[in-house]
């Protein structure tokens, strides 16, 4: 059950991608961009990890709907206008390119692993939020601040273009 | 019949991830389209770590991904703004603007 879960969620959350990035609409990009993120928190509870799951659909995903849906909506975008490239279709597609044959490389060059079965290896949520507060303080509290920072930021930017 | 998934699937899957977020990134004109494309690319990043950090054990994966989602929160605020102000100021059509 777990393989076709694995593969179910995955198929999604690479179309889903897809289509994210390709549409002409940006509410279906967004709303898309909503499924890939709801699938992937899928995969979070495969690898045993319900607390990622959990901020993944309670804080990134609706965060994204939340963020996107309504600067869209009250926008009022009028439909695709095709603009001229900031970015050359050549390099973009170079480094594309490059990036794919480096991964193919990487993944024929490392073995199939299998993940730790037992039980023993999942990580409980309680433990860790422990570790979040303890050893990694300084990574929360930078985040913490840097999402403080962005918020004051935004709110300059925004009143500034009132 | 399906293979099981092994650590590999997921690296390989989030790998994908990155990749059409890349070419996203790269390929795509407009900037709200840009955004969208960086946040499929950190869902790729954060599928990384938190499948790493089941494969390693401990819960090191679990918050490096949870720092991974707050950036992209911050990150996608932040290029909201930008696009409401530009918009606001009427210089661009907000499906125009165009990447530095």
């Amino acid at each position: 059950m777990t393989t076709w879960f694995f593969w179910a969620f995955a198929t999604v959350a690479i179309v889903a991608s897809l289509v994210a990035v390709w549409q002409r609409r940006a509410i279906v990009g967004v709303l898309m961009l909503v499924t890939a993120s709801s699938a992937v928190a899928g995969l979070y509870v495969l690898l045993d990890s319900p607390l990622m799951a959990v901020i993944q659909l309670g804080a990134y995903t609706a965060g994204l709907a939340a963020l996107f849906l309504p600067v869209l909506l009250v926008l009022d975008l009028p439909g695709s206008t095709p603009d001229s490239r900031a970015v050359p279709k050549g390099i973009g597609l170079l480094v594309v390119g490059t990036l794919v044959v480096e991964l193919a490389w990487a993944f024929q060059r490392i073995g199939g692993a299998e993940l730790p079965r037992d039980d023993a290896a999942a990580v409980s949520a309680g433990a860790v939020f422990a570790r979040l507060w303890t050893d990694h303080l300084p990574t929360l509290a930078v985040v913490v601040l840097l999402g403080a920072t962005t918020v004051a930021g935004a709110h300059l930017v925004w009143r500034e273009g009132r | 019949m399906l293979p099981d998934p092994t650590l590999n699937s997921y690296l390989m899957l989030a790998a994908v991830l990155f990749a059409i977020g890349a070419a996203g990134v790269f390929l795509q004109r407009r900037f709200i389209g840009a955004l969208l494309a960086l946040q499929v690319m950190l869902n790729g990043v954060a599928l990384t770590f938190v499948a790493a950090g089941r494969y390693f054990g401990g819960g090191d994966g679990q918050i490096h991904a949870v720092a991974t989602v707050g950036l992209a929160l911050v990150q996608a605020m932040f290029g909201l703004a930008i696009v409401v102000t530009l918009v606001r100021r009427r210089l661009i059509a907000a499906e125009s603007v165009r990447l530095p």
